[in-house]
């Protein structure tokens, strides 16, 4: 009965560890699909800024083509225009709404700052140069479309499947955080009459909970090499890669509190069994 | 005391235990079941990654066989036009964003030494190729790699519409350097037509 009663308990605590590393990864995954908290991360790599600059860039390229001042662009597209398009695509992938990327601002915005420069350098255009003007137009708001473009077609996809993944994904983490806490409680049920012995397989499963959260790391880290990660533009490669670095560098944390915690538990709960033995 | 501490020790090595047969029976599961899976989706992961860190060997010309060629956006020489005070930097590759930097090799055009057609392009602002219609017949064009310098002497020049791709074939019958900028210098808006000069 008693051999019993010890296999019983280190194999609840063996899928106890497997529902402490399961919350943990859930808890993680869910706390990022959270459009607030999402928007806070932008907001934090300055992933606005960045695509701005993207635009910029490739504003530039055709520009310096055309003849034309550099210091136009700061008058024919903000950085709030930018930001204000990415946020109707992630409004969009969560069903708030559609998105709606308009370059008529840019394009009016580009066609009166040409028309400034021609009047400044007092020339007249002949036929062709306005032909030449309209392509060039054209182009500059293929770019914008082109690079806002592309997070739009991304958002799309995600768009018919976020809301079912993510009510799964929170349907999955209640389910997986009520199973962990049920084990709990029958590892506390079976060990009534001593609890402290409970205590110290809760111990064992923080403790190997938290080593193989850094096994898993370590595994993530070696299989794949983050900060050479490129996926479509710079700022999208950029974004993931601090997000990936900050779910791993949470990982390491919940891993090292996990390993304190359960060494912490077995000491001093076996401490207080051998207390008890002496009672 | 010293029993207590001699039991104490005992149960949290067991307990300890118990954490390392965790730890191995995951650790196996994993080698079993899993590592095949995962690496299959880190190599999927890989497609989208790239080694930023290429590292290559110094070029060096055989004859006319170009061994270790530049990568592609590598700046690799530099380009000197002194009759209209031109000194840049030669990169490697046509994309926009080298061309900000300075003169941009046309891909799948020979480099300097190789007996080829060299196709070089550049913008046409005041800084970079704003003065190419100003070059005449018997102007130096010099190229200087690490391999080493090359010089052409320009012998026409011409003035062709953006598609028309047959006034600067790529061919390995000779050695001839073609650079081109958008024309007119100062136009506004889209260019179409190309400021051609042929150097050998």
């Amino acid at each position: 009965m008693k051999k019993l009663k010890i296999f019983l308990n280190i194999f609840l605590s063996f899928i106890l560890m497997i529902g402490i590393i399961s919350s943990t990864f859930l808890i993680i995954i869910n706390n990022y699909s959270y459009k607030k908290n999402m928007l806070k991360k932008f907001e934090e790599i300055n992933l606005y800024n960045s695509v701005y600059e993207e635009v910029r860039d490739g504003f530039e390229n055709y520009i310096y083509q055309s003849g034309l001042d550099l210091n136009i662009i700061d008058k024919i597209c903000t950085r709030e225009k930018v930001k204000n398009d990415i946020l109707s695509i992630v409004n969009s992938m969560y069903g708030d709404g559609e998105t709606l990327i308009d370059t008529t601002e840019i394009r009016a915005n580009l066609e009166k700052s040409i028309m400034e420069y021609v009047e400044n350098e007092g020339r007249k255009l002949s036929k062709e140069e306005e032909e030449n003007i309209k392509i060039f137009e054209d182009l500059i708001e293929g770019v914008y479309k082109n690079e806002i473009g592309l997070y739009q077609k991304g958002s799309d996809k995600i768009a018919r499947k976020l809301p079912q993944v993510l009510s799964f994904i929170k349907n999955l983490e209640i389910i997986v955080i009520g199973l962990t806490a049920f084990l709990l409680i029958v590892l506390i049920i079976l060990n009534s009459k001593i609890l402290s012995v409970a205590g110290s397989y809760v111990g064992v499963s923080l403790f190997s909970s938290g080593i193989l959260l850094f096994f898993f790391r370590k595994i993530i880290i070696s299989k794949i090499e983050i900060d050479s990660l490129v996926i479509f533009t710079k700022s999208l490669s950029n974004s993931v890669i601090i997000i990936l670095k900050d779910v791993l560098s949470i990982i390491q944390t919940f891993g090292t509190w996990y390993v304190v915690f359960g060494i912490f538990n077995i000491v001093i709960m076996n401490i207080l069994l051998i207390q008890n033995d002496e009672k | 005391m010293q029993n207590k501490v001699w039991k104490l020790f005992k149960a949290t090595i067991i307990k300890l235990m118990v954490v390392f047969l965790f730890v191995a029976i995951v650790f196996i599961l994993y080698k079993v079941c899993l590592e095949e899976k995962i690496e299959t989706v880190s190599g999927f992961v890989e497609v989208f990654a790239a080694n930023k860190e290429f590292k290559t060997l110094e070029p060096i010309l055989y004859g006319n066989v170009l061994l270790h060629r530049p990568l592609y956006g590598t700046e690799y020489a530099n380009i000197k036009i002194s009759s209209i005070d031109v000194d840049l930097p030669l990169y490697y590759g046509e994309n926009l964003n080298l061309l900000k930097n300075g003169i941009g090799q046309d891909s799948n055009s020979y480099f300097p030494g190789e007996g080829g057609t060299i196709l070089l392009m550049g913008h046409n602002f005041k800084s970079f190729l704003a003065r190419l219609p100003e070059t005449r017949i018997g102007d130096k064009i010099e190229i200087t790699t690490s391999y080493g310098t090359f010089e052409y002497t320009i012998f026409e020049s011409k003035i062709v519409h953006e598609t028309d791709l047959g006034a600067a074939p790529i061919q390995q019958d000779e050695e001839i350097l073609i650079i081109y900028t958008c024309y007119p210098i100062n136009n506004i808006g889209h260019a179409y037509q190309r400021y051609l000069v042929y150097a050998k």
